[in-house]
């Protein structure tokens, strides 16, 4: 059965929500704790100031992953390098920050054996291996490692073996895990976005041409005017090794866009996962599952691919959620400036419409969005959504246009009835300063409920969001746990009623601008103490629903099991 | 055309006539009367020529300087009775002919002006009186005539910058580019309206260099509205708009009173991505003459690419209040008030009406309207519109976007792939650069 059918008592139920609850003040503060956190290593992009390249100016992305397995998820900061770095400068590498559950962080990196160096863009995380270990994949300009968990603490880059290291020279961007196939093993889809030809050869010089100015001043070129990367798809043949059936699966198809931002979802409701990609200064994909091992592009025909008009857009970051509780997946995406974010709403009918200046979010056209989180931070049952934005580099602020090179970011609350307001000055997103905000990724990092965002600052150490005081309202962390699916439960969709209110959301990898927020989910609950049910509709095709769960807790679902227990 | 002095010249005019001489006595006549014609003293110097021509009834200088005073006076009727009697006297009489010719120009006379302008200008050999000749026929809108006699002009001093200047913009005029630069390289000049001719003529030859000329011509003279303006459109349209901008703030001060000016002005700090500072040139452009639908057009549309739809909304409506208003502010309107908010659509599409009513070939409102009868499921009418888009603009792709998507609903699925296929091959445009094109389109000729 098509979930579509479960349309008409959604829409109710939010109705009657939206009639009967007052809305309060926004109460959600957030302090940048990373400081006291010891999140203590700066981003690294290239020049700081005089960026030659496109390359050096994209950032990194972020990701979090309780490596451990303790209960507590950690932090990967994604970094890159320089150009003509002195041979006997240290090389800057990414960085694993363990949670020591008392807000501070211990890094890692080292004796994880994770120190990858060189132009790494983003992180996705999965059980790969169904070992009961998360294990990490990171891309690069240059040759993409996948950190297999050791369950030791450690780690051990496969990705030449397991072959999905890609080559020199090739630019990937964004990635996430899925099981598009529903064997119970997790695939792995890799965007890639320039294709900068060796020793940057494709690249003209910085103001050399139509593509290499900005608001009239001389910018790195790109990515227009420059040959566009292809993307990847490899299935995973449960042995430690995956199979690139790009061509095969029909991925390959869509050739000349830009990709950077992956996010993975069941937009259609059929219980098989889709893809969806921002990108670049081209149409953006929306990859549907045919459900026989291929896929084609329904970008166009979705209404995903552009703004409502057909204008192509600089997609960035990708997020998920479903805004008006209707029973199906809405996508919001941020782009460049001069133009708004999307918000497409999900017509459940293959369709989407962008309701962006509906919503009150298309307004602020100055800024450049990158990372993207939709989470519920005031925990009311409805999905906020907070964007990081900042421009490409410094040159920009010489233009003296409105725009400017670090920027804040925005927090927009849900209003419960299709719009959303900028709570950003209260919310103290920005209070910690301005930055140049790439990557940002969401959890729960004390287990209390307070939803943490952790942003990669190009250039600059990351900024660490903390709701500094206890959210005042209920909710629930949900962490799945596949037998017979994919171990973390990846792609598997969540239906919760608790409060008169019906919640979904699905377990995704990947996601936001080149990031990985937490593989559990959480639901804000309100005033509802209880939730009432939970459904879990797993890719195995199982179906558990578990009732009565106390709320205020993180549970643990095991696939089969139709029952909870606490998480440690 | 450059001012220029007319020469009297009349006895020399005279003597050079193929007719007989004036007599000595005449010509004392004539110089006794001239101081008092220099001084001013034109009552006199009637009288005294009155009385000149009682003595000398056949004199044709008499009668000529007769009718230079009359014209003074502003007596225009007896001044044409005066040259014309001298020019019945000594038809060839090439100062009589040029006065009466300037007098016929004065009074609307074109075709009778020109004629005798041509005339003049065919029988002399005299370097004055052939500019005169040249700048009459160019007044007289004779270009061709104009470049004829200034062509003999030029040949006598080439280096004179004067003739240079006229007769190349006579050629620019009649549309000779090639003979106009021809000339204007020939003695190339350091002037401001030399160089901006040359800009000019560069610019209809498609010269990118033209812009550099425009830009010279309005720092020389950063008081000359149509030099500076000219020079903001080069710079614009080269995507040079911090030089556009450079070059109009100096202007702004000089032109204090320049709509066009200001609404350039916003539109280079627009396309800079300096939107506050746009909105600043456009409301100023609005306050000196709120009757400018251009700078009307321009504020609104910044309001709604910043995102500021209910001021748009205030702004647009106001200036709709004149039932005469341009169509592109009523094409606003829809625009604001589609995005403003769904309960407005039936104001949106009344907007939308008014813009076709006004101008039923602006391809942006046919697909606006597409858009919304799409949205009521009245797809054979939102393909309509949308053809009628793609058919009155082959550059626009993005009623193919909207057909593409109505034919894969629809499962016709071929033809949703022709769309689709003409879509791309006219290119991924972002909203910015199509909104750059339509203010390129329609903003930037109405400020001028």
């Amino acid at each position: 059965m098509r979930y579509a059918a479960r349309t008409l008592p959604f829409v109710f139920l939010a109705g009657l929500i939206c009639a009967t609850v007052m809305r309060d003040k926004w109460s959600v503060k957030f302090v940048d704790a990373a400081a006291k956190a010891g999140l203590s290593a700066a981003n690294v992009s290239g020049d700081v100031v005089n960026k030659k390249y496109i390359l050096e100016m994209n950032g990194s992305g972020v990701a979090f992953i309780d490596y451990n397995s303790d209960g507590l998820v950690d932090i990967f900061q994604v970094n890159g390098t320089q150009l003509g770095r002195p041979a006997d400068a240290p090389e800057p590498t990414s960085h694993l920050y363990r949670n020591n559950g008392d807000g501070t962080f211990t890094d890692v990196t080292r004796e994880a054996g994770i120190a990858g160096s060189g132009w790494g863009q983003g992180a996705c995380v999965a059980d790969m291996d169904n070992d009961g270990y998360d294990d990490i994949f990171v891309t690069y300009y240059g040759k993409n490692r996948l950190y297999r968990n050791n369950g030791n603490g450690t780690f051990t880059d496969i990705a030449e073996r397991a072959g999905v290291a890609g080559t020199d020279g090739r630019w990937n961007s964004g990635c996430a895990f899925l099981d598009y196939d529903r064997d119970g093993k997790v695939d792995l889809f890799v965007a890639n976005y320039v294709d900068l030809g060796p020793n940057f050869s494709n690249v003209p010089k910085p103001g050399s041409g139509e593509y290499c100015q900005y608001k009239g001043i001389p910018i790195a070129c790109g990515p227009r005017g420059l040959p566009a990367a292809v993307n990847y798809l490899y299935r995973n043949n449960g042995d430690g090794t995956f199979t690139d059936v790009s061509a095969s699966s029909g991925i390959r198809a869509t050739e000349g866009h830009y990709a950077l931002g992956v996010l993975t979802l069941d937009y259609d409701n059929d219980g098989w996962p889709d893809i969806y990609v921002a990108c670049d200064s081209a149409a953006s994909i929306l990859y549907h599952n045919k459900r026989n091992g291929t896929f084609e592009d329904a970008g166009i025909a979705s209404g995903l691919a552009y703004n409502e008009d057909g204008e192509a857009q600089a997609g960035m970051g990708v997020a998920a959620l479903d805004y008006d509780h209707d029973g199906f997946l809405d996508v919001v995406k941020t782009n460049f400036s001069d133009d708004s974010p999307n918000l497409y709403h999900n017509n459940g009918d293959g369709t989407f419409s962008d309701r962006v200046f509906q919503a009150g979010m298309g307004r602020l056209r100055n800024l450049l969005g990158w990372g993207v989180v939709a989470a519920d931070f005031d925990n009311d049952g409805w999905t906020d959504i907070l964007m990081a934005n900042g421009h490409l580099t410094p040159e920009i602020d010489t233009a003296k246009s409105d725009s400017s090179y670090r920027q804040r970011k925005l927090l927009y609350r849900n209003l419960r009835d299709g719009r959303f307001e900028d709570v950003t000055p209260a919310s103290g997103v920005d209070a910690a300063g301005l930055h140049s905000s790439r990557g940002a990724a969401a959890a729960d990092l004390y287990n209390d409920g307070r939803i943490s965002v952790v942003v990669n600052e190009l250039h600059e150490k990351p900024s660490l969001l903390v709701p500094e005081v206890p959210v005042p309202n209920h909710w629930i962390g949900v962490h799945l746990v596949g037998t017979k699916s994919n171990r973390d439960g990846i792609g598997a969709r969540v239906e919760l009623e608790a409060g008169g209110l019906r919640q979904i959301d699905e377990v995704r990898s990947g996601g936001s601008y080149l990031s990985q927020s937490d593989l559990r989910l959480h639901f804000g609950l309100g005033a509802a103490t209880r939730v009432s049910r939970i459904t879990v509709r797993w890719p195995s095709g199982t179906v558990d629903r578990v009732s009565g769960i106390p709320a205020d807790r993180q549970v643990v679902i095991a696939e089969g099991s139709e029952s909870w227990r606490n998480r440690k | 055309m450059r001012p220029l002095a007319v020469i009297l010249v009349t006895l020399a005019l005279a003597v050079n006539g193929r007719a007989q001489a004036p007599s000595t006595e005449e010509q004392q006549h004539l110089f006794s009367v001239l101081p008092l014609i220099d001084r001013g003293e034109l009552s006199r110097a009637e009288e005294q020529l009155t009385a000149g021509i009682e003595r000398y009834p056949r004199s044709a200088i008499l009668y000529n300087a007769l009718g230079i005073v009359y014209r003074r006076e502003n007596k225009l009727d007896r001044a044409v009775d005066s040259f014309r009697k001298a020019l019945e006297i000594l038809p060839s009489f090439t100062a009589a002919q040029l006065q009466l010719a300037a007098i016929h120009q004065q009074q609307g006379l074109k075709q009778d002006a020109a004629h005798l302008f041509r005339t003049a200008g065919e029988s002399t050999t005299n370097f004055e009186a052939l500019m005169a000749a040249g700048l009459g026929l160019a007044d007289c809108e004779d270009y061709a005539g104009a470049a004829e006699v200034l062509v003999k002009a030029h040949a006598m001093r080439p280096d004179a910058e004067s003739v240079t200047y006229n007769l190349a913009l006579a050629q620019y005029k009649l549309g000779n580019l090639a003979a106009a630069l021809k000339t204007l390289n020939s003695n190339r000049a350091d002037e401001p309206d030399a160089v901006y001719l040359r800009a000019k003529v560069l610019d209809g030859l498609g010269k990118s260099e033209s812009a550099s000329e425009f830009a010279a011509a309005c720092r020389a003279q950063p008081g000359n509205e149509a030099f500076c303006a000219d020079a903001a459109l080069a710079a614009i349209r080269q995507q040079k708009f911090l030089e556009a901008v450079a070059l109009l703030q100096p202007a702004n001060e000089k032109s204090p009173d320049s709509v066009a000016l200001l609404a350039l002005l916003g539109l280079a700090q627009f396309r800079l991505g300096r939107y506050q500072e746009a909105i600043r040139s456009y409301a100023s452009s609005l306050n000196r003459d709120p009757g400018v639908d251009a700078s009307r057009e321009g504020l609104g549309f910044l309001y709604y690419v910043t995102g500021d739809l209910e001021k748009a909304r205030a702004v647009v409506e106001q200036g709709l209040l004149n039932p005469k208003a341009d169509f592109y502010l009523a094409y606003l309107d829809a625009i604001v008030l589609y995005r403003l908010s769904p309960q407005l659509r039936t104001k949106a599409a009344a907007a939308l009406e008014r813009a076709i009513q006004a101008n039923s070939r602006f391809a942006p409102s046919y697909f606006q309207r597409g858009k919304m009868r799409m949205e009521r499921n009245d797809t054979a009418g939102s393909l309509a519109d949308f053809e009628r888009a793609a058919e009155l603009d082959p550059k626009y792709p993005l009623p193919y976007y909207k057909m593409t998507q109505i034919y894969a609903q629809q499962g016709r699925l071929r033809e949703a792939e022709a769309a689709r296929r003409k879509f791309s091959a006219l290119g991924n445009q972002r909203e910015e650069e199509i909104l750059a094109r339509q203010t390129l389109d329609v903003l930037m000729p109405a400020a001028r």
